[in-house]
């Protein structure tokens, strides 16, 4: 490298058409191998530094006598020349051409070529290999088929029991509305026969009251004749006129004058005896109220005597308080 | 010292098509799917989603994983709103297929689905409307689901659809209201919306499982008092004695079945005589199905009531010897049902 770093002047920087064959001369080629052999001895040192005893060995040094020598292995060999062969060809463009598309960028190889190849066998047996991967597939599928056949058949059985059941119990259901409109049947049937039963009773008792309010009237109506005349002959129908006359225009007259002057003596009677009670009366009256008077002076003066009596007890007490009140004020008074 | 060696770097790699539905791996799969569903910008995408969706839904930890990321409000809004013909048809698809499992059923009928989807049974299409049957069908196999069903109003709905339906699809609507008509509040609502006529209207139709469905669902509303007296006055049981001698055996039981309903009442069993019915009762007898003679064996029970029925009865040869042997053939459900016809044939008054 330059002391000025100055790529013009650096060898390794390409100078002129890149697109040519470059044109390796011998001097550049040893250059070269140098180069490679110094990189790889550096590379092995690097890889022992490092610790790996991974290194690929060396080529071994040639045999007494022998020489090894490079050449290339490469897949396209190429004639190295220090002078390409020149050729002078002429070209014009047209004036008037358009310009060609620019060409694909076909980006330039890089890395390094590595091929392998897998001969028959390396890998795997197909056939043995596929085997568990079908037994896997194809029972997952007849799995799967089974389950859902399964389940077809569990629904439809299902559903066959859902109508065995539907069956069984719409019998039952008849059977049952059968017996309640038996019993429906039965109920009216018996109050039918109720009601006739009731009815016949009915026609019986009418029948009977007819038959004896029949018996009845017969015996009834059989002494009516006679007992209407005799009934007539005690109402006064068939009378006697002259007994008639007397009996209610005579006797009545002679009755109430009778009874006319009965009631004025009467009267006389009751007056008298009114006046002779009147009389009575007021000496019975008179008798009581001196009695009573007698009476009320006998208790005048009794009340008088009795109050006398009281006024000198009570004295005679007043004049013994009185002394006995002096004898204890003064005690030796009395000694 | 390398060479120039011409080489061109190779190209980008070929994106995956974006109508292509690719599995995502582990906890994003279903995530992934009803992502691609719900968008709304790539029509080819969705629909190839939904047929995955279909196809993903046998598996139940799918069809868990789908409904716990809420596929089911996804799958009815495609149902009904979409204007694309074959999303709709996807959708209601994928309904049916996640109303099989129960957590798709439990997520049906918490995010009311029933609800939402009822305009889907007027949809153009009829395999739309094929699907939301199935669906509904699926989801009445629960109590739960019967009263979503019953409370979302599809009672009266389905009778309408009973009488317009196309015929190739109209033995479902019948299904689904034989389920709906199992609730108390359904059975109402269908009765005051005419269900008998419709049912009767459809006892003759061309199609075996419509008859069946239409019978099957008759027999069932005339445990209805009401419904007995409708059938009886819409003249059903001729129809339905003539039923008994079709060739399909789920026709023959039905109609049976019906009769057992309607001849309850003395109306229903002076209108079965004359029909002609009794001598055909008989020789079901005879079928080799259960479930049919069970049907005539109760038929019988509730016929013997008529004096002329009992007469015929027990002048045929082939009725109580038949009975017998029904009797000793060890099935304890049908020995049981046979015993109690007899008695009733047998009665003297």
């Amino acid at each position: 490298m330059s002391a000025t770093n100055n790529i013009m002047f650096d060898a390794r920087v390409v100078r002129g058409n890149t697109y040519a064959a470059q044109v390796v001369t011998q001097e550049q080629q040893r250059q070269q191998q140098v180069y490679n052999r110094n990189e790889a001895a550096r590379q092995q040192r690097m890889e022992q530094r490092r610790g790996g005893g991974g290194g690929r060995a060396g080529t071994p040094e040639p045999v007494a006598g022998r020489r090894h020598l490079e050449v290339q292995t490469e897949t396209f060999l190429e004639e190295l020349t220090d002078r390409p062969a020149e050729a002078s060809i002429e070209t014009q463009t047209e004036a008037f051409l358009d310009r060609p598309p620019s060409p694909l960028f076909v980006p330039a190889k890089n890395g390094v070529d590595v091929e392998t190849q897998i001969g028959a066998g390396d890998l795997f047996d197909f056939d043995l290999e596929v085997g568990p991967i079908l037994d896997v597939l194809v029972g997952k599928t007849l799995e799967v088929a089974m389950l859902e056949l399964m389940e077809e058949e569990e629904l439809s059985a299902i559903r066959s029991q859902q109508e065995k059941f539907e069956m069984m119990r719409a019998a039952e259901l008849a059977e049952v509305q059968r017996l309640e409109y038996e019993a429906k049947r039965k109920f009216a049937e018996k109050q039918r026969r109720k009601k006739q039963e009731r009815e016949f009773r009915e026609a019986q008792d009418d029948l009977q009251e007819k038959v004896a309010a029949q018996a009845f009237a017969k015996k009834y109506l059989g002494d009516l004749h006679e007992q209407v005349f005799d009934s007539l002959g005690e109402a006064g129908h068939f009378y006697d006129p002259v007994r008639r006359e007397v009996g209610e225009i005579f006797l009545p007259w002679l009755m109430g004058a009778v009874s006319t002057e009965l009631a004025g003596v009467k009267t006389a009677y009751q007056a008298a005896d009114d006046v002779i009670r009147a009389t009575l009366g007021r000496a019975v009256e008179q008798k009581k109220a001196a009695e009573a008077a007698y009476v009320a002076e006998q208790q005048r003066l009794a009340d008088e005597a009795e109050a006398k009596r009281k006024a000198d007890e009570e004295a005679e007490a007043k004049r013994k308080a009185d002394e006995e009140a002096a004898a204890a004020e003064d005690p030796d008074a009395g000694n | 010292m390398a060479t120039p060696q011409p080489h061109e770097a190779k190209g980008m790699p070929i994106l995956v098509q974006e109508e292509k539905v690719v599995e995502a791996f582990g906890a994003l799969k279903c995530p992934k799917l009803i992502a691609q569903i719900s968008q709304e910008n790539n029509t080819v995408l969705r629909n190839n989603a939904l047929k995955v969706l279909c196809e993903e839904l046998r598996n139940p930890y799918s069809a868990s994983g789908v409904t716990n990321v809420g596929a089911v409000p996804v799958l009815t809004s495609l149902t009904t709103k979409s204007e694309d013909k074959n999303t709709r048809e996807n959708a209601s698809k994928a309904l049916a297929a996640i109303a099989v499992d129960s957590n798709g059923r439990a997520s049906m009928i918490k995010e009311d689905a029933p609800g939402q989807v009822l305009s889907a049974i007027s949809d153009s299409s009829p395999v739309v409307r094929s699907n939301v049957y199935e669906a509904l069908q699926s989801l009445s196999c629960v109590r739960a689901g019967v009263s979503a069903l019953v409370a979302a109003g599809y009672a009266p709905a389905l009778v309408a659809k009973a009488k317009s339906e196309a015929d190739d699809v109209r033995h479902q609507p019948l299904q689904l209201l034989l389920a709906c008509i199992k609730n108390d509040e359904g059975l109402t609502q269908a009765l005051d919306s005419e269900a008998v006529s419709a049912c009767i209207g459809n006892l003759e139709h061309k199609s075996t499982l419509v008859r069946t469905a239409a019978a099957g669902c008759l027999g069932y509303l005339a445990f209805a008092d009401s419904a007995k007296i409708a059938a009886i006055q819409e003249d059903a049981v001729p129809l339905l004695g003539s039923m008994l001698e079709d060739s399909f055996w789920k026709v023959r039981a039905a109609a049976a079945g019906a009769l057992m309903s309607i001849i309850q009442t003395d109306a229903g069993k002076k209108a079965l005589v004359p029909a002609g019915a009794v001598p055909k009762l008989i020789k079901l007898l005879k079928d080799p199905n259960d479930l049919v003679k069970i049907n005539v064996l109760k038929t019988i029970a509730c016929a013997a009531v008529h004096p002329d029925a009992r007469k015929e009865m027990r002048e045929s040869s082939d009725c109580l010897p038949v009975v017998h042997q029904i009797m000793d053939a060890g099935d304890e459900l049908l020995s049981k049902h046979a015993k109690i016809a007899r008695e009733a044939v047998l009665w003297q008054p």
